[in-house]
């Protein structure tokens, strides 16, 4: 099982109260405010279980989480063979 | 001089303070004679508005420099802050202007968007047009044209300033927090229970003038409030931390060379985990603190070793009392878990009711005396006079003096110090918030989807407990789980939002005298007696 762009985006705009069309691939998500805490905890779950990987601490940073965009760019990092 | 008022915080630091760096927010800094330069220029503004002493002004602002020039702005006119922490809803946001009826508001773009959109389909956004906030909206950011908003970039450079006013008596801040029953309840601080908890903490963490001071906890929460008020009391630094990442949390501590770290539980679980992961010396770090909830045992084990040579100091307070209870750092090998003692400057007592004040080994409620103790709840005088109250098992010692009840149940030890047992009440504690399970079941009602409703905390590893919810449908056919966890996501700040939903066949058990029986419906989940239907679209870990 993948994760997607969707999926994402579903979960921080029902997380939010607005539209997934409202969430674009850049819109940042935790230097706005826009999540919390509390909901990063509950996406970094999310990633790990759709995406079957565990998030190492040091990799929640908000180069790999700030947006749809780029917690893409690190599941496919992390999943790509190496 | 000598500080009286909120305000007296900042002025004091004029004299000769003025060329030291007050607030560092990302890039930017602002030393005390530049905080003091822009407070007078918004405060100018909230008095050509109309603001004055007593007015209640609401701030509802993302964690930045801003949020500190408006509460010294609120404070120099002599008016009363009500910080409303950022996660809340616009709804939420919307009972607090109503329930304290706070006149001006100063909120960020995002918010201000909510609030000038008029799709919001419940109680919230008729916030804006009400006769409440007659005083206007300053707007950080881009104002969305709205005839009562006015953008903060936009305000006067500078216009005329009423003397500063006040009384160490007067009312200086509202912070809402929810307990057992009902909805959050504004607690009433005065200008004297501010200034008296910045001096009890500021001398047991030995803060000075050197000190740098991490600001990650909301300032609308008594324990992150206090960060800001000790800097200011001794002429220090505080360094804002809007995002609460460990990566981000670390690479601020080290940056800004942080000496003082104050955190909740959540938070020490990922920071510790981080630093097992990636080692990183903090050489300027000289203290940090917890409250909020108790550290789960492996992350407390491994936080000397993290943090070497730093002292690491548990706290316990309640926003009724602002703060309570420390445990010594010279204990906290021996004692890692405990409450510790009393603060400086406040007497603590453990009540057995009816029976007298507990000794060591015994337990009781926690019962709190001292000028820390608040007003009381605002516009709520029955709530002020049950939490608020003569001590019958106290009188010998000090007579009628009023007293607040914490609803804490701890353990006396054979020195003295105090270890948490649990609560008296059915209060649920998440990430350091009080959430009452009366408003979490009301916002359930409001979605009419449900005919009965209890909400509970089941304890949780990492934010303390988390909430959920047994559900008796009002139609069990047309039921759609996914659709009330929808509800209750959009309705809820994110920290309330119930982990699992329950649903109920049938009606739930009642008393003899007809109310829900509670205590059943929760035995009957907990042991398992029903099935299982957790949260559709969060996976268990």
């Amino acid at each position: 099982m993948s994760l997607t762009a969707d999926q994402v985006a579903t979960f921080v705009a029902d997380k939010v109260g607005v539209a997934v069309s409202d969430i674009n691939g850049d819109t940042a998500l935790f230097s706005t405010g826009l999540l919390d805490s509390v909901s990063m905890i509950d996406l970094i779950m999310l990633i790990e279980h759709e995406a079957r990987l565990e998030f190492w601490e040091a990799d929640v940073t908000l180069d790999n989480l700030d947006s749809v965009d780029r917690i893409l760019a690190y599941v496919e990092a992390r999943n790509a063979p190496s | 001089m000598l500080a009286f008022t909120y305000y007296d915080l900042l002025a004091q630091n004029l004299p000769h303070n003025a060329d030291r760096v007050a607030v560092v927010d990302g890039d930017r800094q602002s030393t005390y004679g530049e905080l003091a330069a822009a407070v007078d220029r918004l405060a100018a503004s909230l008095h050509e508005r109309g603001v004055g002493r007593g007015d209640r002004v609401g701030i509802h602002l993302y964690k930045s420099l801003e949020e500190v020039v408006a509460m010294f702005a609120v404070a120099r006119l002599g008016a009363v802050m009500v910080n409303v922490n950022y996660q809340w809803t616009v709804a939420q946001l919307d009972y607090v202007v109503r329930d304290c009826e706070v006149k001006a508001l100063v909120v960020d773009e995002r918010r201000a968007a909510e609030l000038a959109k008029s799709d919001f389909a419940e109680v919230g956004n008729s916030i804006v047009d009400r006769a409440i906030v007659d005083r206007g909206i300053i707007v950080k950011g881009k104002n969305p044209q709205h005839p009562l908003m006015t953008a903060w970039d936009d305000l006067p450079a500078s216009g005329p300033l009423p003397k500063v006013a006040g009384i160490d008596a007067d009312l200086a801040a509202i912070l809402y927090t929810s307990g057992s029953t009902g909805l959050p309840k504004g607690v009433m601080l005065s200008n004297h229970n501010l200034l008296a908890g910045a001096r009890s903490v500021a001398r047991y963490l030995g803060i000075n003038s050197a000190d740098r001071l991490m600001s990650l906890l909301p300032l609308s929460f008594d324990y992150g409030l206090n960060q800001l008020n000790t800097t200011c009391l001794v002429g220090g630094t505080l360094v804002m931390q809007s995002v609460t990442m460990p990566s981000s949390i670390v690479g601020t501590l080290v940056r800004h060379n942080v000496t003082g770290f104050a955190a909740v539980p959540p938070t020490w679980i990922q920071v510790v985990r981080y630093l097992e992961q990636v080692a990183t010396e903090l050489p300027a770090l000289r203290y940090i603190t917890n409250s909020g909830g108790k550290i789960p045992p492996d992350t407390l084990d491994a936080m000397p070793g993290v943090f070497p040579g730093v002292e690491i100091f548990l706290m316990y307070g309640l926003t009724e009392a602002f703060r309570s209870t420390f445990l010594d750092p010279a204990k906290f090998a021996s004692k890692r878990g405990s409450m510790g003692q009393a603060i400086p400057d406040v007497e603590t007592y453990v009540i057995d009711h009816g029976r007298g004040v507990c000794g060591p080994g015994e337990q009781g409620e926690l019962v709190h005396r001292g000028s820390l103790i608040s007003l009381g709840y605002w516009g709520k005088p029955d709530a002020t006079a049950e939490k608020i109250r003569v001590c019958p098992e106290l009188a010998p010692l000090i007579g009628d003096e009023k007293v607040v009840y914490s609803g804490d149940i701890v353990r006396v030890d054979d020195d003295g110090d105090y270890w948490f047992v649990g609560r008296a009440d059915r209060m649920i504690k998440c990430s350091g918030f009080r959430i009452s399970p009366n408003e979490v079941e009301d916002i359930v009602y409001q979605s009419r989807l449900a005919a009965d409703v209890v909400a509970f905390g089941i304890d949780d590893d990492m934010l303390g407990q988390v909430v959920h919810i047994a559900v008796a449908p009002i139609d069990a056919a047309q039921y759609d789980e996914a659709v009330l966890a929808k509800y209750c996501r959009q309705a809820m700040p994110h920290y309330m939002v119930p982990r699992a939903i329950h649903q109920w066949a049938g009606a739930m058990p009642r008393t003899g005298s007809g109310k829900l029986d509670g205590p059943k419906v929760i035995a009957a989940i907990t042991n398992n007696e029903i099935v299982f239907n957790t949260h559709p679209e969060i996976p268990k870990a």
